[in-house]
Parts: C-alpha cells; sequence; structure tokens
C-alpha cells in the first residue's frame, strides 16, 4: 500500500513540477509553485521523511512563492511608478512584464 | 514497523483528489488558483492526517498542524494579490463534510488520548481556515470589475490597483 501512496505522490509531484515550468508569467508560476511544494511534502511524508516535510511545507509551499509574489509586486510597481516614466535603464523591467502578460494559449483571463 | 492498509488506502483517496485540483491550480484565473491552492492544501492536510494513522506514528500529525495554522495565513497572504479573499461555497462544503467524517474515525479509532485531543485541534483549525479563507470579502467584488478594465496588467499588478497599499512595502 505505501507503494501505491509513494507511486501517486511521485506522479503528482512530476505532473506539478511540469505544470510550474510550462506556466511562464512569475505572478501565476507562485501558485503552481505552492501546489508542488505541497506535493512534495507529501510525498516525503510517505517515504517516511517527516522531518524533511516539515520544512519542506514551510519553506516550500509557503515561502518561497510569497517571496516570488512580493518581489513581482514590487517589480511590476516600480516599473509603473517612478523609474519607467523616464526613458533609459528604468525601462528594463516593464519590457519583461510586458512579455509575460501576453496571454498565453488555452489559458483563460 | 506496523502499517495499517486501510488508513492508507483511505488515504489515497485525498491524494488521487489533488490532481484534478492541480489542472485547476495551472490553468485558471488567479483568484480560480487561489480556490484551488486552498482546497488542495485541505486535501493535503487530510492526508496527512491519515497517514499518520497508517503508519502508526502520532508525531506525523505534527505536519498537518503546521499545514492547518500556515494554509490560512498563506491564503490570506496570497489574497491581497489577487484583490481580497474570493467566495468558494465549494470548499466550504467540502471542508464542513470532510474534515469531521477525516478527524472522527481517527478520533475514534485511537481512543480517548492526547492524541485525539490534538486531532480535534487540528479538525477545528483546518474547518474556521477554510470557512475564513473560503468566505468572500468586498475587495473581490471590486477586483471582478478592475480585472477586465486593467486589460493587459498582470494579476499582481490588478490586485495592488485595487486595494492600495502593503503595509510594510
Amino acid at each position: 500500500m505505501t507503494d501505491v501512496l509513494v507511486a501517486v505522490a511521485l506522479l503528482l509531484v512530476a505532473a506539478a513540477a511540469t505544470a510550474a515550468v510550462v506556466n511562464r508569467d512569475p505572478a501565476r508560476q507562485a501558485f503552481v509553485l505552492s501546489f508542488l511544494g505541497l506535493s512534495l511534502a507529501l510525498l516525503f511524508t510517505y517515504v517516511q521523511a517527516p522531518d524533511v516535510a516539515l520544512s519542506q511545507l514551510a519553506v516550500g509551499s509557503a515561502l518561497t512563492p510569497l517571496m516570488i509574489l512580493l518581489t513581482v509586486r514590487k517589480v511590476t510597481r516600480g516599473s509603473a511608478g517612478g523609474p519607467a516614466r523616464t526613458a533609459g535603464p528604468g525601462r528594463r523591467p516593464d519590457r519583461g512584464t510586458a512579455r509575460d502578460r501576453r496571454p498565453r494559449r488555452g489559458e483563460r483571463r | 514497523m506496523r502499517t495499517s492498509d486501510g488508513w492508507l488506502a483511505a488515504a489515497l483517496v485525498p491524494l488521487v483528489l489533488l490532481a484534478p485540483v492541480l489542472w485547476r491550480v495551472a490553468t485558471g484565473r488567479p483568484r480560480d488558483r487561489l480556490i484551488a491552492l486552498n482546497l488542495a492544501q485541505l486535501l493535503a492536510a487530510l492526508a496527512l492526517l491519515l497517514a499518520s494513522q497508517g503508519f502508526a506514528r502520532s508525531s506525523y500529525l505534527d505536519l498537518a498542524l503546521l499545514l492547518a495554522v500556515l494554509a490560512p495565513a498563506g491564503t490570506l497572504v496570497f489574497a491581497r494579490f489577487v484583490g481580497g479573499v474570493p467566495a468558494a461555497p465549494f470548499v466550504r462544503r467540502i471542508a464542513c463534510a470532510a474534515v469531521p467524517a477525516t478527524v472522527l474515525p481517527l478520533c475514534a479509532a485511537g481512543g480517548v488520548s492526547r492524541q485525539s485531543v490534538k486531532l480535534l485541534v487540528i479538525g477545528a483549525l483546518l474547518v474556521a481556515g477554510s470557512v475564513v479563507t473560503s468566505s468572500g470579502t468586498q475587495e473581490s467584488a471590486e477586483a471582478d470589475v478592475a480585472d477586465p478594465a486593467g486589460g493587459g496588467t498582470g494579476p499582481g499588478a490588478a490586485g495592488g490597483g485595487a486595494e492600495g497599499g502593503v503595509p510594510g512595502d
């Protein structure tokens, strides 16, 4: 029975990791990353490593996605506010977000 | 180590249910993703509870406890970025049905002990967290209007426009 659980959890981790790679927009990626941390924690529990799962739960599913979201927010706000008005090096983050904003195929907005 | 297959087979149910939830997390609007992530955390906590009974290790309950504490807090912080807590009666119904259906048999199997008190606390935390994070707020209605108006802006920017500022920013 444990083998079945580990196999299902492994499949889930593989699917979540693939989804995290396929999603290109960092703000949306953060949600998938949080899910990946969750499924990794489940996998670690099923292979009898609850200590690793504990840290994975705290860091992987909560801390990392939140830091990514904070960073994205900071970057987009910086490009919408101060430095973006002056043309020059400040425009750089704007270009990056414009690429990320492009709606992707098969994705509802 | 003695494991009981019945409880592990029960742990398989929320684990398999995570697959369609992953689809929702991977493809969907940011608010749908937040709701799906909320549901995924609930299902993962149930799977951890059942696994702790299946492996006959009560110390595994700490994982579910940590998840029950962290999940609502994380969801609320995520909600700031999508502009308010989205209403999700589906998640609330699942929480109110599945958590007692999982926790009460676990308590009955363990007998009256410190472990069953811990189980009840975890169950109460899970239900309370799900009820708080699945009840919609006024902000979410504004975000509905603001999202199409924002046009091409990303979800983070839309959330920032809808609610003003973040403390500590």
